[in-house]
This record gives structure tokens, C-alpha cells and sequence, in this order.
């Protein structure tokens, strides 16, 4: 089954380098475009089913990419962003003025740490990983599917597909509205295709 | 420092599925044109320095952006694919028949098995990775460095950025001509795409690498 993950598009927080898990915060005109561009990439590909986090900016991107597609768009809250907890809506200098024993408690082991009142990354790619096999029983292995979520939770299931310890899930890097592909059978799984932005090419790539 | 890492393109032995490893063979009409169109994309960037493996696929994979650019061309032995012994020339069914044992051991261990008078993928990374770091040491943080090698080197580098054990190689896999990229900040290494072939003639696999075929490289 070839499955293309799509991160969302850009908000404000991106932009101005806010942490934020399950904060609900839109597109900006600019992630809008992207998600446009990404939509208009993928229009020859006809998707078996489209699945996106209930998160706004991942519900907005899968809906334009839905208005090409004559599938659905199912929402998955197991497909969220990790959960930040106290960090949310905070800035890097930010957290380290408020939580200094945390962020170093944090820095120091960034897989396996917890963010207070929120999720480790371990905790994100166990509940997402569990939830893309679910949906994946849900097809055929001819299928391919679109699944619109986010930064950490596609670094997540990388992860889990090449069997890569999530203490270096920092090496990857995938772009608002990149293309990432996987493809998984019965006994294997791969990494197709990573941060694919062609299609942003004519807007200025941020890395 | 941006490291793009292109694949050279179809040979008849990846064709049809033939071991090539370090074995002299040209491109075929496909390959050619699969390198006419990665010429072209990366073209539109500003590259700094062309480095290439020196087996002959890979020259005339990296020919046509030489000759745009009119950039010199650094030969990088190191960069070769994986050497496969005796495999060489050889289907996997062949190989299957003449190296029984070789070929089992290969499958359970793909990361260090030796190919039987060849090499194993951690010789290769290790070589392969010497020269990315001699390749990194002589640039400057702002440059763009174009390098055309193999579907084993540029996994067995993969790895190495990763922090992959080389074992999981085959997990991921390079089309004849993609492009895979690394981001290099103060020695701080982060792989920043992987297989893009959108430059692809094909206009599904353009989004969704086909992987069919050799094409996967499972056949060095």
C-alpha cells in the first residue's frame, strides 16, 4: 500500500517559531498557497481515501486537496501533532524562562521526555503508528491513501517505517505541504519519497 | 551546506535486473534521458561543485549539468557503489543458484555480509562516508554541492545522517535519477529529502516513486 503523508500548510506560529501541538491555529495566507500548490500536485493522483488530523490546519489543507479528489476526507484525532502540554502557545526563550529544569530535562532526552501535561514523542508515534494500521486494514493493498497531519507525527512514523531509535528523529526534515511517501506490505515496510516540495518551488523554502 | 545526491540513470543491466556493482556500463536510451531532465532541474540552482563517482553511469548521468554549468568535475573513486564480487553481471536467481550460502547470509545480515569477493555495505558506507566528510571540509557553509553516485552509496550515506543501523538500508530506496538532499549546519547533518523524482518523465511516478523493477535497488 503506497501512502503519501502531506504535513499541513503554515501558521502563524510556524512562522514566528511558536510551539504548539493541539492548539487550534489556522492557516496563514501564506500556508493557504501552499496548501493550494499541493492540492493542484496531486490532482492526477486518484487517492482510495483521504485521511487527515482534526486539527484546523490539517483540516484545512485536506479539504483543498479533497476539491481535486472524489473522496471524503476522514478525520483522525489519533493522527495529531504531539501534545506540547504547558509549552503550547510558548516560544523557545520563552519555555526556557518558565520551565528551565523541564527544557533541560527536555533537551537532554527529546524522545522519551514528556512535555508537562502533554505527550514524549514516544507516546506520538506509538498512538500514531497504532492508528495508521488501523487504517490501513480498513484497504486493499492496491490502495493508496492520502493522510494530511503533521510535522512530528510524520517524523514519527518515519521512524517506525525505516525501525529508526526516535532519538534521531530530529536528522529528518519535512516542510509545511512536502510530500512524504511510504509504502508498507504484509512483511515490509519503506520509505519512498521524503520533504518532496517541488511544488513550493516558487516560494521561498525555509530549512 | 545543501549536498544533493543524484542517482545515475538506467543502465540495460537495471533493466533487466543484472548486478552491475563496479562493473563499466553506459546508460541506456532511457538513462539518457532520465539525465538530460535532472540536468535540467538542477540547473535552475546555483551550484558551487560537481563531484561524481568515476564509474561510467555516473559521468554520463552528471554530463549534461556539466555542460550547462561548465563547472569542473572532481572524480571521486570512493563514491562507487558497492564492489559485489562475483555477483557481478548476475540475476538474483543466478546469484541464488552459484552462491546458495553467499546469498543467505546476504539476506539476513545485508548490512555486513561481504558479497563474495567484493564488499559488504559497511565498507561501503565507511568509504563512502570519508569522502562526504573531505567533501564537506573543503566547502563553504553557503555552498550547493551536486555529487553523482549509486543506489547503494547514496543509501549507505543515508544511514550514516540517519544514525541508521546499516542493516535497515533496503528500507529505503533511490530511482534511477532522483534526487536525495542533506542540510549541513556546523557539522549538524539532517536529511532534508529522500527519492524526490518530481523531474520524472513519467507523470505518476513524478508524485509516487514507482520503485519498480531494479529500479528499487535491490540490484547494486
Amino acid at each position: 500500500m503506497n501512502i503519501v503523508l502531506v504535513r499541513h500548510g503554515e501558521t502563524d506560529y510556524n512562522r514566528d517559531g511558536r510551539m504548539y501541538g493541539h492548539a487550534q491555529v489556522a492557516l496563514n495566507q501564506r500556508g493557504h498557497t501552499q496548501a493550494a500548490a499541493v492540492a493542484h500536485r496531486l490532482r492526477t493522483t486518484a487517492f482510495s481515501a483521504i485521511y487527515a488530523s482534526d486539527l484546523i490546519r490539517a483540516v484545512q489543507t485536506a479539504a483543498a486537496i479533497a476539491e481535486y479528489q472524489s473522496v471524503p476526507v476522514n478525520y483522525e484525532p489519533a493522527l495529531r501533532e504531539q501534545h506540547v502540554g504547558d509549552w503550547e502557545h510558548l516560544t523557545i526563550p520563552e519555555v526556557q524562562l518558565r520551565f528551565p529544569q523541564h527544557y533541560a530535562d527536555y533537551t537532554a532526552d527529546p524522545a522519551y521526555t514528556a512535555y508537562t501535561n502533554g505527550e514524549s514523542f514516544a507516546m506520538l508515534q506509538h498512538r500514531a503508528y497504532t492508528s495508521l494500521r488501523a487504517i490501513m486494514s480498513n484497504h486493499q493493498p492496491t490502495d493508496t491513501l492520502c493522510i494530511v497531519c503533521h510535522g512530528g507525527t510524520i517524523n514519527a512514523l518515519i521512524c517506525a517505517v525505516l525501525e529508526l531509535d526516535i532519538k534521531h528523529h530530529r536528522k529528518l526534515w519535512v516542510d509545511n505541504c512536502s510530500l512524504t511517501t511510504v509504502r508498507i506490505t504484509d512483511t515490509q515496510t519503506h520509505l519512498i519519497g521524503l520533504n518532496d516540495h517541488t511544488h513550493l518551488a516558487h516560494m521561498e523554502q525555509k530549512q | 551546506m545543501l549536498l544533493i545526491l543524484v542517482r545515475h540513470g538506467e543502465t540495460a543491466y537495471n533493466a533487466i535486473g543484472r548486478y552491475q556493482g563496479h562493473v563499466q556500463i553506459e546508460l541506456n536510451t532511457l538513462g539518457h534521458r532520465q539525465a538530460a531532465r535532472v540536468g535540467r532541474r538542477l540547473a535552475q540552482r546555483s551550484i558551487t561543485a560537481i563531484y561524481s563517482s568515476d564509474l561510467t553511469r555516473c559521468l554520463q548521468t552528471i554530463q549534461p549539468l556539466v555542460e550547462v554549468t561548465q563547472l569542473p568535475i572532481t572524480l571521486e573513486p570512493r563514491l562507487r557503489e558497492i564492489d559485489v564480487g562475483l555477483w557481478e553481471h548476475l540475476t538474483i536467481p543466478e546469484i541464488r543458484e552459484a552462491f546458495p550460502g553467499n546469498y543467505a547470509a546476504f539476506k539476513q545480515n545485508p548490512g555486513t555480509t561481504i558479497h563474495v569477493g567484493g564488499e559488504a555495505y559497511t565498507q561501503l558506507q565507511a568509504r563512502a562516508v570519508s569522502a562526504m566528510q573531505a567533501i564537506i571540509a573543503t566547502h563553504h557553509a553557503d555552498d550547493t554541492i551536486v555529487v553523482c553516485t549509486h543506489g547503494g552509496t547514496i543509501r549507505a550515506i543515508a544511514c550514516w545522517v540517519l544514525g541508521l543501523d546499516v542493516n535497515h538500508y533496503n528500507k529505503m530506496w533511490i530511482d534511477n535519477c532522483a534526487i536525495t538532499t542533506l542540510l549541513n549546519n556546523d557539522g549538524h547533518i539532517r536529511l532534508v529529502s529522500l527519492n524526490d523524482n518530481a523531474h520524472a518523465e513519467d507523470a505518476f511516478a513524478a508524485v509516487i516513486p514507482q520503485v519498480t523493477g531494479t529500479s528499487r535497488g535491490t540490484v547494486a
